[in-house]
């Protein structure tokens, strides 16, 4: 018997964007672009912003205002060519992305094809040889059906190579035409004149929302979701530090403009470098735009709905903020349409510069839940959490350099935080798609004390995790005075971390120990912790505070319970006072050589001379 | 003489400003020369190339034009400061020697 089957297809050829390229998404080019439009957007607007000093008159007056008028425009028209080149760029990306997962699914069919193809000639074989090659007419029509099936498939595979030939070339001939209108002066002078050119720049005047929309997330996001595609990427030339921090626009746009100020900050301050012009802010500025670059550039997980890497999305960028702290979020996987969303808030010491390192905690988050939920983790360094910046200081100083550390003693900035990030998730919230996702805040040391803060001021989480707490915050005794249940507040607290024995009445917490089983949360599993002395402090603060989330703990697998909703696994409650650890710790200072006064824990603050030890003073750097 | 130093100070911050443009459009210029068009895929890759070549040129004009208007405006404060100085040093010559001086002494 004879079947006619199709021939084997060739493999779909990939698409040729971002040749050898990790990440699904290759944009590098637009951002470079746009970042090169807010240069030129900025130079109209300071152009434009300066006149020629009032009253001076003459010639050389006449001269600079028309050098002024003059530049301002021809700024104004390249700034015009790339406010087209961008939304063309962007466009390009996003159908790119697309035609990258059709060309899969191409593929995946072929694939499935060629296997089936195989199969049925496997098939026709065995009944040729166990007939005897006398296959009854019934078994035979059934084989020529399946055959004339494959054929069917075989050439609407072909047409699908084809639509997919055809729909790369009509995105590539679209981004090729937008560049031509705009590619000489002339050309861009007319889009700069342009009645209908959109944006801030166009006639129709700034371009942003009436007054009171820009405080409500909501309204942004409605606003936005408004706006014509040109509109958006000529507002996000125009008002950059404006929409990289603005709340309620969504994840992939905030991370489009945040990419692009962070590009342009980054080679703008390597130039200085070069020319050895940095003062010493600017090279802490440079310090921190590297650091938020290495925690979009550097490492990431696998998607595991793509198998390609997770692309990071920068939430909030400015290298200048805190008075010089900077402040910065970064997303791994997208808010806007997870089911889960884990918002963690660092610590004492934590600033822009720190980013990467942080990142590294959600990531093991990430990857300790293994694809098995749709997560996205965020790392919210949004705040001026207490740090500092005394060069060669480790994690024993003395109290006269504590510097901007003293904070730590009090919760002004876990208040203003919390205050911030109330503000952030609401802005996650208002940028949803989908269904609600879960909404997850968890804060570790002093950013517990920042996250309790927030839930206390209305933050719309369902779950709070505070992990290594010196304290929930002053007046919040319970679970209730956070505006939440016990079965919503989660506390991870190693016995023998130091950090935990401070909340209750020390001097140095912040408010009540939530580990406390009277706090009302639910306490989850841990390690212990291990033992240690006045020599070793700096590592049992590395070790026993800032352990939570390493890989394979049982406090990570908690972490990840809480935040995909799964059940986590719970422990009692403290049942004695978290001073208790900590007296109980200065009392076997007493043991050791060269110490010789004993203090208890209401008494710390005030006998910190005490602990001095070879110079060294005992003050935690990692709250 | 107030007017002069008024003159002065805004003359100065405008050359500030030339000279902050001249620096950026300088690097953005020089950062889409470095942008490497073939990631966009071959078939786009020389016409993406022609127009970024095209405007990072205009921008890196641009530059160049500010730190020009930069100098200008270098060169007009100086020669102002130059007659503002002389002016302050004939008047300061006719007053009486405990009279305010104020502006006047920086002409001493």
């Amino acid at each position: 018997m004879r079947l006619d089957l199709p021939p084997h297809a060739p493999p779909v050829p990939e698409l040729d964007v971002c040749p050898g390229g990790a990440a699904p998404r290759c944009d590098v080019v637009t951002t470079s672009v746009r970042a090169a439009g807010l240069a030129a957007a900025a130079s109209t607007a300071e152009t434009r912003a300066h006149g020629t000093p009032g009253g001076w008159e003459g010639v050389a007056a006449g001269a600079a205002g028309s050098a002024l008028a003059t530049f301002g425009r021809d700024a104004d028209v390249a700034t015009a060519a790339l406010e087209v080149a961008v939304t063309a760029l962007d466009r390009y990306d996003a159908e790119m992305v697309d035609l990258a997962r059709r060309r899969d699914d191409v593929e995946a069919d072929r694939v499935g094809l060629g296997r089936d193809i195989d199969d049925l000639a496997r098939r026709a074989a065995a009944v040729e040889a166990a007939t005897g090659g006398d296959v009854g007419p019934a078994v035979a029509a059934d084989l020529r059906d399946e055959a004339a099936l494959l054929r069917r498939r075989h050439v609407a595979h072909e047409g699908a190579v084809v639509a997919l030939e055809w729909a790369v070339r009509a995105a590539e001939d679209r981004l090729l035409a937008a560049l031509a209108h705009v590619d000489t002066v002339g050309e861009a002078g007319a889009a700069a004149d342009d009645p209908d050119r959109p944006g801030p720049a166009g006639p129709a005047g700034p371009g942003l929302p009436p007054g009171g929309v820009l405080d409500d997330p909501d309204a942004v996001h409605a606003w936005w979701r408004g706006l014509a595609p040109e509109e958006r990427e000529s507002l996000k030339l125009h008002r950059p530090e404006l929409l990289g921090a603005l709340d309620g626009l969504p994840a992939a746009d905030r991370d489009d403009v945040n990419r692009a100020l962070l590009e342009r900050e980054i080679d703008a301050l390597t130039a200085l470098g070069a020319a050895g012009a940095l003062t010493a802010a600017q090279r802490r500025r440079l310090q921190n735009a590297l650091g938020a670059r290495d925690a979009v550039y550097g490492r990431t997980v696998t998607d595991h709905e793509t198998d390609e890497p997770l692309r990071p999305l920068l939430l909030l960028y400015d290298a200048g903020a805190f008075g010089g702290d900077g402040r910065g979020a970064v997303a791994f996987g997208d808010p806007d349409t997870a089911d889960h969303t884990l918002v963690m808030v660092p610590g004492f010491g934590n600033d822009l510069a720190s980013l990467p390192d942080r990142t590294e905690d959600a990531l093991r988050v990430l990857e300790a839940d293994g694809g098995e939920h749709d997560l996205a983790v965020v790392t919210w360094i949004g705040y001026d959490a207490p740090d500092l910046h005394v060069d060669g200081v480790g994690d024993l100083v003395d109290p006269g350099v504590l510097g901007d550390a003293g904070a730590v003693a009090d919760e002004t900035k876990a208040r203003d935080g919390g205050a911030a990030l109330v503000e952030f998730v609401d802005g996650l919230r208002a940028a949803d798609e989908l269904d609600p996702s879960h909404l997850t805040m968890l804060g570790h040391s002093y950013g517990s004390t920042t996250a309790a803060w927030s839930a206390a001021l209305g933050a719309d989480a369902d779950d709070l995790v505070l992990t290594g707490s010196p304290g929930a915050g002053e007046g919040h005794d319970t679970v209730g005075d956070l505006g939440l249940t016990g079965d919503h507040v989660f506390v991870l607290a190693a016995e023998r971390d130091p950090i935990t024995w401070l909340g209750g009445d020390s001097p140095l917490g912040l408010g009540p120990d939530p580990a406390q089983d009277s706090f009302g949360g639910t306490r989850l599993d841990a390690w212990d912790g291990r033992r240690f002395g006045p020599g070793d402090l700096g590592t049992a603060f590395t070790e026993n505070h800032g352990s939570y989330t390493d890989e394979h703990s049982r406090s990570l697998g908690n972490v990840v319970a809480v935040a995909t909703g799964e059940d986590p696994t719970v422990v009692e409650g403290r049942d004695t006072p978290a001073r208790d650890r900590l007296t109980g710790w200065v009392a076997g200072i007493t043991m050791q050589p060269g110490v010789d006064a004993v203090v208890g824990g209401a008494e710390l603050a005030e006998h910190l001379g005490a602990l001095r030890d070879g110079g060294r003073v005992v003050v935690g750097s990692l709250w | 003489m107030t007017t002069i130093a008024m003159y002065l100070e805004a003359l100065r911050s405008g050359e500030a400003v030339w000279r902050d443009q001249s620096a950026e459009l300088g690097t953005v210029a020089t950062s889409l020369a470095d942008v490497d068009a073939a990631l966009l895929g071959a078939r786009v890759a020389p016409g993406v190339q022609a127009f970024l070549d095209g405007w990072g040129a205009q921008l890196a004009s641009l530059g160049r034009r500010a730190e020009g208007h930069a100098d200008a405006v270098h060169d007009a404060a100086a020669r102002l400061g130059l007659v503002d100085d002389e002016t302050a040093a004939r008047l300061a010559a006719l007053l009486p020697h405990d009279a305010p001086r104020g502006l006047l002494d920086r002409a001493a």
